[in-house]
C-alpha cells in the first residue's frame, strides 16, 4: 500500500508525493509525456538525443550535474517508446537543489553547439555498443519495423537508422523542446523524507512560475489489423541460431491486459514455468527460451524468443513452441499453477515497492495512465483473472494470422 | 522573483549512523548477523560460503556446484524445487564468486516456514543430478560462446589473466572446452568440502519476525562440518603476461579496452584514499575520464576506473568501449588522466565536489535494511570490520587533503606497472 496526495499547479504541472520517514532521502521523478513514438518518421531517435541534452545545461545553469552532486545527489534518466524519464535521490536536506535543477530545465535549455555536437557523437557510440558491436543486437531494429507497418513503435528509441542523429540541427532540437517540455505535459512525483506541504512550498516557488505550454494532442496513426501470417528470414555473423514469433496484444489498459500479462507467467515466469520445463529440460532444443509483453501503452506484443541448441532446426524450434501454445489453448490451466503465478505476482509487488526509486516511477506511470491509484489497485486485479480468461486470451492472441515470425540464423 | 541564477544553499546531510548488525549462532557455530528494519513484511537471507572459484581444482567446478544445488536433492528434483520456490514467490540465488560462493532467498514472511526446509535441502543435501548438468553445462557453453563474441566480455575474462597470469586462483581463464569436462564427482566433492557449517556465515535483512532465528537453527543449525581433507586455497603466485595485449575482432566497430593492475584491497591502510582518488578519476558521472572522453570529445558512451578487492589481492582498472577509429587516441588521454593526478594536485574545489558526492552516496548506500546488508557483506566477504571501515571512510573522506591525493597517485596509479589490453579492429598506429 503506498500513501500519497496529488495537487495540481496552475500551469497544468501534475504532483504526488508519498511520504516515507524511514528514509533519509527523497527520490524525485519527473516524467515528461514524450516518447519514440511522438517523433517525426524522418527525424527518428529524438526523444532518445534530446534526453541526452537536458544534461547539456539549462537557461540559468550552465552545468546539471555539478550542482546536484555537490548536493550529494545522483540522477539518470530513460527513454522508451511512450515517456521519457527522469529521476535523482537526494538528501532530503538539499530537495531544494533538485527542484532549482529540474525547474530550470523545463523553464527552458541553454541549447549549446557543443553540447549537441558532443551528445550526437555519444549517442552514435551508444548505438554502436548497444545495436552494432552485439551479437544479436540488430534484434529489435528487424523486429519492429517487421511488425508494425503503420504505428510508431515501428522504430527503436535509438531510431531508424542513424543518419537522422547525425543530421539532427539546433532547430530541430528546439522545436522539439517547445512542443514537448512544459508544465501540461510533465508529471512530478517525490517519495521519501519530505511532507505535502514541504512540497507544495517548493512547487510554488520553482515550477508554479513557468508558463504552460501548448498542450500536445497526441495523433498517432494506428495499427491496422494484421490478417496474414508473416515469416522474415535474415543471417548474421552470429554463432547460434534464434527464433522469435511475435503477435500483437492489447493496450496497457485494456482490460484484457493482466490476462494477457498472465498468460505469459504462466509460459514464462521462473524456473518452474512451462517453456523452461518442456523446451530446455525436457526436450533440448533451446539454450534459453522466454515469452513475455512488451508492456507498451498502446497496443503491444507478446513474443516468444529463444536461442537454439546447436544441431537443432528451426522448424523443430517452432514446432515445439507452437505445442505449448495448442496445450494452453485448449487444455484448462490447474488451479494450482493459476495460484502460483498469482503468489508471485503479490511477491513481486511487494518487492517492488522497496525502494523511494522504484515509488516515485510506478506513481509517475500510473498517473500518466490516468490512474495513480493503480498503484494499489493492480495487484487485486491480477488476482481476480481466472484460468478460463487467461486460456481465452491464448486463444484471442496466439493465431497464426495474427502472427509475425523471425527466424534469424547464424553464418554458416 | 526568484533569482534563479543563484544556487539554494546546500545544508549538512544526515550524519550517517552505521546500524551494527545483531549476532546470533546457530547451534553448530554458525553467525547468523541481522538487520532488522524496514516497514515491509519482507526478508533477505544470504549464505556465504568459503567456496570460491580459488578453491576449485577443475575449472568451472565452484561456479556448477553453486548452480546445481537446486537442480535435485535427497527428496526434491530440480522441477519440486522450482515449483516450490515459483508457488511461495520466493526469489532464489545463487552466485559464486572468485572467494566466496553464496545462496540467497528472498521472501515474504509469511512464507519462511514453507521455503526454508526446501532451501536446507538445497543447501545441505544437493546430490548433482547427471543429466542436469549435461544440460546447463551444454547452455552453458552456448552462453560462453555468445559472449566471446562481444569486445567487453572478452576484455573482462582476458584481462585478469594479463595481469595474474594463467595458473593464479584470480587469472585463470575460462575455456569453451572446460565446460565438455565437467562432471558430477568434481562438484560433489567441492560441495562436500566448501558447503560446510565452519565455511558459513548468515547474514538476514527486512522486518524479521521473531520466528527467524527458531527456524534458521532447525534447519541449518543441526549438521556438523565433517573435518576436511586434501583441501585446497588456491595458487597465488604471479605470472603476469606482457604488458600490453591486442585480441583481433576485425569486424567490430567499437574497440574495448582496458588498462589497469593489481592495487590494494579494502584492507590496505591506504584504500579509502584511493577510494576518493578513484572517485575523482573514474568512479561517478562527473569524473575525469567522463568529462573528458564521454562529455568533451565524446568518443564513448561511457568509460568508468574501479577498484576491486579480493581476499588475497586487489585490482584496480579503466574500463571503456570507444570508436574503433578513436581508440588510440582514448588511450593517450587515460594516460594523460593518470599522469595529471600523479603530477597536478587536485583543487579544493574538486575534492569539495567529490566530498559531497561520495558523503551523498554513502549515505544512499545505507537507505534500508537490503542496502546496509548489502554493504556488509561485501566486507563480511573480505573479513573487514564494517563499522571501522566505514568510520575511516567517512574521516578519510573529511580530512583528505590535495597532498595525500598527489602521494596516492604516485604510489598506485603509476603508468609501468599497469596493463592495457585492447579488443577490436585492428588500429592505424
Amino acid at each position: 500500500m503506498i500513501d500519497y496526495s496529488q495537487f495540481m499547479l496552475e500551469n497544468g504541472l501534475q504532483v504526488i508525493v508519498s511520504t516515507d520517514t524511514a528514509t533519509p532521502m527523497v527520490a524525485l521523478n519527473i516524467l515528461y509525456n514524450v516518447g519514440a513514438k511522438d517523433e517525426h518518421p524522418d527525424k527518428t531517435g529524438f526523444a532518445h538525443l534530446f534526453e541526452h541534452l537536458m544534461f547539456g545545461g539549462s537557461v540559468n545553469i550552465p552545468s546539471y550535474d555539478e550542482p546536484l552532486q555537490k548536493a550529494g545527489g545522483e540522477n539518470n534518466a530513460f527513454t522508451n517508446n511512450d515517456f521519457t524519464n527522469y529521476y535523482m535521490s537526494i538528501p532530503r536536506q538539499n530537495l531544494d537543489t533538485a527542484f532549482w535543477l529540474e525547474s530550470d530545465r523545463m523553464l527552458d535549455l541553454a541549447f549549446s553547439e557543443k553540447s549537441l555536437d558532443v551528445q550526437r557523437q555519444v549517442v552514435i557510440e551508444e548505438f554502436k555498443q548497444r545495436y552494432l558491436n552485439q551479437p544479436y543486437g540488430d534484434f529489435w531494429m528487424l523486429m519492429r519495423p517487421f511488425v508494425y507497418k503503420a504505428h510508431p513503435y515501428q522504430w527503436s528509441t535509438i531510431g531508424k537508422d542513424i543518419s537522422h542523429i547525425e543530421n539532427a540541427t539546433m532547430d530541430d532540437v528546439r522545436t522539439f523542446y517547445h512542443k514537448f517540455y512544459h508544465p501540461k505535459n510533465a508529471i512530478v512525483s517525490v517519495v521519501g523524507n519530505i511532507t505535502e506541504a514541504e512540497v507544495r512550498n517548493l512547487c510554488d516557488t520553482w515550477f508554479a512560475p513557468i508558463s504552460k505550454g501548448e498542450r500536445y494532442m497526441r495523433n498517432i496513426p494506428k495499427e491496422p489489423m494484421q490478417h496474414e501470417r508473416r515469416n522474415l528470414s535474415v543471417e548474421r555473423d552470429v554463432p547460434f541460431d534464434m527464433i522469435c514469433k511475435a503477435f500483437h496484444m492489447c493496450a496497457r489498459m485494456d482490460k484484457d491486459y493482466y490476462a494477457t500479462d498472465m498468460l505469459s507467467d504462466i509460459l514464462s515466469n521462473g524456473n518452474s514455468s512451462r517453456l523452461y520445463n518442456t523446451l530446455v529440460k525436457e526436450k533440448k532444443l533451446f539454450s534459453e527460451v522466454d515469452a513475455h509483453i512488451s508492456g507498451d501503452i498502446e497496443e503491444g506484443l507478446f513474443i516468444f524468443s529463444g536461442k537454439l541448441i546447436k544441431g537443432i532446426t528451426m522448424e523443430q524450434a517452432e514446432a515445439a513452441i507452437d505445442e505449448e501454445i495448442e496445450r494452453i489453448k485448449n487444455i484448462p490451466i490447474p488451479e494450482h499453477e493459476l495460484n502460483k503465478i498469482k503468489n508471485k505476482i503479490e511477491s513481486n509487488m511487494i518487492f517492488s515497492n522497496e525502494s523511494i526509486l522504484n515509488r516515485a516511477l510506478k506513481l509517475a506511470i500510473s498517473t500518466l495512465l490516468g490512474d495513480t491509484e493503480m498503484v494499489n489497485t493492480e495487484t487485486e486485479k491480477y488476482l481476480q483473472v481466472t484460468a478460463a480468461e487467461i486460456q481465452q486470451m491464448a486463444n484471442n492472441i496466439l493465431i497464426d494470422s495474427n502472427c509475425s515470425a523471425l527466424y534469424y540464423h547464424a553464418k554458416k | 522573483m526568484i533569482d534563479r541564477t543563484q544556487a539554494p544553499d546546500l545544508h549538512l546531510i544526515d550524519r550517517l549512523e552505521i546500524a551494527s548488525p545483531e549476532i546470533a549462532y546457530l547451534d553448530n557455530g554458525i553467525p547468523v548477523y541481522m538487520f532488522n528494519s524496514g516497514k515491509l513484511d519482507i526478508a533477505k537471507i544470504d549464505f556465504l560460503f568459503d567456496a570460491g572459484s580459488r578453491y576449485q581444482k577443475h575449472p568451472l567446478t565452484a561456479r556448477f556446484a553453486n548452480k546445481m544445488l537446486s537442480e535435485g536433492t535427497q527428496s526434491y528434483s530440480a522441477f519440486q524445487i522450482a515449483e516450490h520456490m515459483d508457488y511461495y514467490g520466493a526469489y532464489l540465488g545463487k552466485m559464486a564468486f572468485k572467494d566466496t560462493s553464496v545462496v540467497s532467498i528472498s521472501l515474504l514472511n509469511k512464507h519462511l516456514e514453507q521455503v526454508l526446509p526446501v532451501l536446507a535441502e538445497i543447501i545441505n543435501q544437493p546430490i548433482f543430478p547427471e543429466k542436469e548438468l549435461l544440460n546447463l553445462a551444454k547452455r552453458g557453453k552456448q552462453a560462453f560462446i555468445d559472449d566471446q563474441q562481444k569486445v567487453s566480455e572478452l576484455a573482462a575474462m582476458h584481462f585478469n589473466q594479463q595481469v595474474f597470469g594463467k595458473n593464479h586462483s584470480y587469472g585463470k581463464l575460462i575455456e569453451a572446452n572446460d565446460f565438455d569436462h565437467l562432471n558430477t564427482e568434481y562438484l560433489r566433492d567441492f560441495h562436500q568440502q566448501y558447503y560446510l557449517p565452519d565455511t558459513c556465515k548468515i547474514v538476514v535483512s527486512g522486518k524479521l519476525p521473531e520466528t527467524l532465528l527458531p527456524l534458521l537453527n532447525q534447519h541449518f543449525g543441526t549438521n556438523k562440518s565433517t573435518p576436511k581433507s586434501n583441501s585446497s586455497f588456491g595458487n597465488f603466485s604471479l605470472d603476469s603476461g606482457s604488458k600490453k595485449e591486442f585480441i583481433s575482432m576485425p569486424k567490430s566497430v567499437q574497440s574495448a579496452i582496458r588498462i589497469g593492475g593489481i592495487s590494494i584491497s579494502k584492507s590496505h591502510a591506504d584504500y579509502h584514499k584511493l577510494f576518493i582518488l578513484n572517485a575523482i578519476l573514474g568512479g561517478y558521472f562527473g569524473s575525469r575520464l567522463m568529462k573528458n572522453i564521454r562529455e568533451d570529445k565524446g568518443f564513448t558512451y561511457g568509460i568508468y576506473s574501479a577498484l576491486v578487492s579480493f581476499q588475497q589481492s586487489g585490482m584496480f582498472f579503466i574500463i571503456t568501449e570507444v570508436g574503433s577509429d578513436v581508440c588510440h587516441k582514448a588511450i593517450d588521454e587515460i594516460y594523460g588522466e593518470l599522469k595529471k593526478l600523479r603530477e597536478e594536485p587536485v583543487s579544493l574545489h574538486e575534492i569539495d565536489l567529490v566530498r559531497k558526492y561520495l558523503s551523498g552516496g554513502i549515505l544512499r548506500s545505507f537507505d534500508g535494511p537490503f542496502q546496509t546488508s548489502e554493504r556488509f557483506k561485501n566486507l563480511l566477504e573480505l573479513n573487514i570490520d564494517f563499522k571501522n571501515y566505514y568510520a575511516n571512510l567517512i574521516n578519510t573522506l573529511n580530512t583528505i587533503t590535495p597532498e595525500q591525493l598527489l602521494e596516492t597517485a604516485q604510489n598506485y596509479l603509476v603508468e609501468d606497472t599497469m596493463f592495457e589490453l585492447v579488443v577490436g579492429k585492428k588500429m592505424e598506429s
